[in-house]
């Protein structure tokens, strides 16, 4: 059992703001993730709740205990780092032994928690390597074991996968989803990796220079993006910018959008935050374009093939719709030639106007 | 090209050896000879007469006794104090570290008897001239500089994170120097070591100044076979040998060892 709740948590690096969080609460059990561009400060936060870096201000709780003025060694907490920082001097036994030695477990409780680990890491035939002796992946299970074994309040990831090539780094998120599932253990996970966080997280903030944009489920975060920050950082998006001239249907958030150029396009907002009148910006995802049939009445649009990347299972169009430029992904077995003029439909449902 | 410029290359390595290496050759000569006529280029007979000259002296056996007690001693106590100062100087690199450092760094230039001028006047308050445990921390002052520049670019190379995961794990900050950083720094703090020993080794001006005239270390004693107003140089020879002679058996022996963990260490 164990939440962690962070209270007007603030930390400045001279004019550098890294952290400023008024309130986040992680629930327990719960696989949380902190997503943001490289300097954003999740890594601070980080550290921060592992005790490695001293907050200017606020507080730290695990439960209802505050942990702000402990240091590391004393908040029992597991962590992995992107290096893995495995000792070169002990073996891989030695390494997960490290945090049980400390707490001074008899020999056999030690060896028999070092063999549960191993097990659940499935790292028994290496634990007399050394980590020279090992490969990145090895060396990242022994990290993980190593962090399990103290059975540990909660568990802290500091973009543990970044050094694995792309191949084991997707097979790897998965294991550790489950793993932390069977274990129960309250895990927070830094990446600045998208798919990562997306695939590994139930939930995750969204941090930008030091400050949370948005909390959310993955599905909350690509499907209703809090500000244009949060859109353009999740996934390959474009913006239209026009003027929301009518409210068209109150209870769905239906509001019409005009471009300067002349399009009229029906989109999805927070009509809390809208107004007509307002300047807005719709967010346009490759997945939001379509080719239109000829069903599509609403939301169709004649466009202009600009140019194709064949990827494999898709093709990768750019098309222009008015002045704008959008993306649009096709079987391969659709092959439209640059300068085509085609119809594509956006989907109105999908299509998210923000102020 | 590597030919044509040989013999040049061979003469001026030659002269560097030989610079450094005649006075070593003399004093061997001086050592061994029993008997050497003036108008002779090597002695006439050979032979350890001097060494047992020497070694029959109460005076130069008590030196061989202060000399090497107190370079070991020296080098623990430096240690002790460079060890945890190089922690911090190699480890957190801020602008006290830094201001520490040009200090250090900045003793290394002064002449050791300014040091030993600044020293007198403490020794006499606190009446500890002529007193054999005082001199070690008198020689600690000269060998911390090279001490402590060892260990802590020793503690500068192991990376940050593995002191950050041994807290996390549980490690307080001293069970983190002695789990972690001590097993991946020991050769560093080895050479460091060996130099606060070859230090109070050869150290002489400090030990004059502070040790005179009951504690007298093989320097000291060397000093007063040539020193003054009659001349000794066998006896003087003889003893200077068995200062080198175990000090280069020991750097040998070490720097064999060193190299050896060097390649077994690995990770």
């Amino acid at each position: 059992m164990t939440v962690v709740t962070l209270k007007n948590l603030f930390k400045s690096f001279g004019k550098v703001v890294a952290t400023d969080i008024p309130f986040l609460k992680i629930e327990d059990r719960e696989f949380f993730g902190l997503l943001g561009p490289s300097g954003s400060g999740k890594t601070t936060t980080l550290r921060l709740i592992a005790g490695l870096t001293k907050p200017d201000r606020g507080r730290i709780y695990l439960d209802n205990e505050d942990i702000t003025d402990l240091p590391p060694e004393k908040r029992n907490l597991g962590m992995v780092f992107q290096s893995w920082a495995l000792f070169p001097h002990l073996t891989a036994f030695e390494n997960i032994a490290f945090g049980l030695r400390l707490r001074k477990l008899p020999e056999g409780e030690i060896r028999r928690r070092v063999k549960w680990a191993a097990e659940i890491l499935q790292i028994e035939d290496l634990l007399n390597r050394y980590p020279h002796q090992l490969s990145g992946g090895q060396q990242q299970r022994v990290a993980v074991a190593r962090a399990i074994v103290i059975q540990p309040r909660a568990l802290l990831f500091d973009e543990p996968l970044s050094n694995l090539d792309a191949k084991l780094r997707e097979q790897v998120r998965f294991e550790l989803r489950k793993l932390q599932k069977e274990l129960g253990i309250t895990s927070i996970y830094v990446t600045h990796d998208q798919a990562e966080a997306f695939a590994i997280c139930d939930r995750i903030a969204i941090i930008n220079e030091g400050r949370i944009q948005q909390v959310g489920t993955p599905e909350d975060i690509y499907t209703r993006p809090a500000n244009r920050f949060v859109a353009s950082f999740i996934g390959i998006t474009y913006f239209i910018k026009g003027e929301l001239i009518k409210v068209l249907n109150e209870k769905e958030g239906k509001v019409l959008v005009s471009t300067e150029d002349g399009l009229e396009i029906i989109a999805t907002g927070d009509l809390s935050k809208l107004n007509e009148g307002d300047r807005v910006h719709l967010v346009i995802r490759p997945d939001y374009v379509s080719l239109a049939s000829p069903s599509d009445t609403t939301n169709v649009f004649e466009a202009e093939v600009r140019r194709a990347t064949y990827t494999g299972d898709v093709i990768d169009y750019e098309v222009k719709v008015g002045k704008w430029n959008l993306r649009i992904r096709t079987s391969p077995l659709i092959k439209l030639p640059p300068g085509k003029k085609i119809k594509v439909k956006l989907d109105e449902n999908r299509l998210v106007a923000l102020p | 090209m590597r030919e044509g410029l040989a013999i040049w290359d061979i003469i001026i390595l030659s002269i560097v050896v030989i610079y450094l290496f005649l006075p070593m050759v003399v004093l061997f000569e001086y050592a061994f000879a029993e008997i050497w006529y003036a108008y002779r280029l090597f002695p006439s007979r050979i032979g350890l007469k001097w060494f047992t000259w020497v070694l029959r002296h109460y005076d130069t056996r008590m030196a061989f006794i202060y000399s090497y007690t107190l370079a070991p001693l020296t080098m623990v106590a430096t240690l002790a104090l460079c060890i945890p100062a190089g922690y911090v100087l190699g480890t957190r690199r801020g602008k006290l570290s830094l201001i520490t450092e040009n200090l250090v760094n900045m003793n290394m230039a002064l002449p050791v008897i300014v040091i030993g001028i600044g020293l007198l006047p403490f020794y006499v308050h606190l009446g500890l001239l002529n007193n054999y445990w005082a001199l070690v921390p008198a020689h600690m002052i000269g060998a911390i500089p090279y001490t402590l520049r060892c260990v802590a670019a020793a503690f500068a190379q192991v990376p940050r994170d593995l002191e950050e995961i041994a807290r996390v794990l549980g490690a307080n900050r001293l069970q983190a120097i002695r789990k972690v950083y001590i097993p991946l720094t020991w050769r560093g703090i080895l050479a460091g070591g060996i130099f606060a020993f070859s230090w109070s080794l050869n150290e002489f001006i400090l030990t004059l100044l502070l040790g005179f005239p009951g504690v007298k270390t093989l320097p000291v004693a060397i000093y007063e076979y040539v020193g003054g107003y009659y001349l000794t140089p066998q006896p003087a020879a003889a003893l200077s040998l068995l200062i080198v002679l175990p000090s280069i058996a020991i750097a040998l022996f070490l720097e064999k060892y060193v190299q050896v963990s060097l390649g077994l260490g690995g990770g």
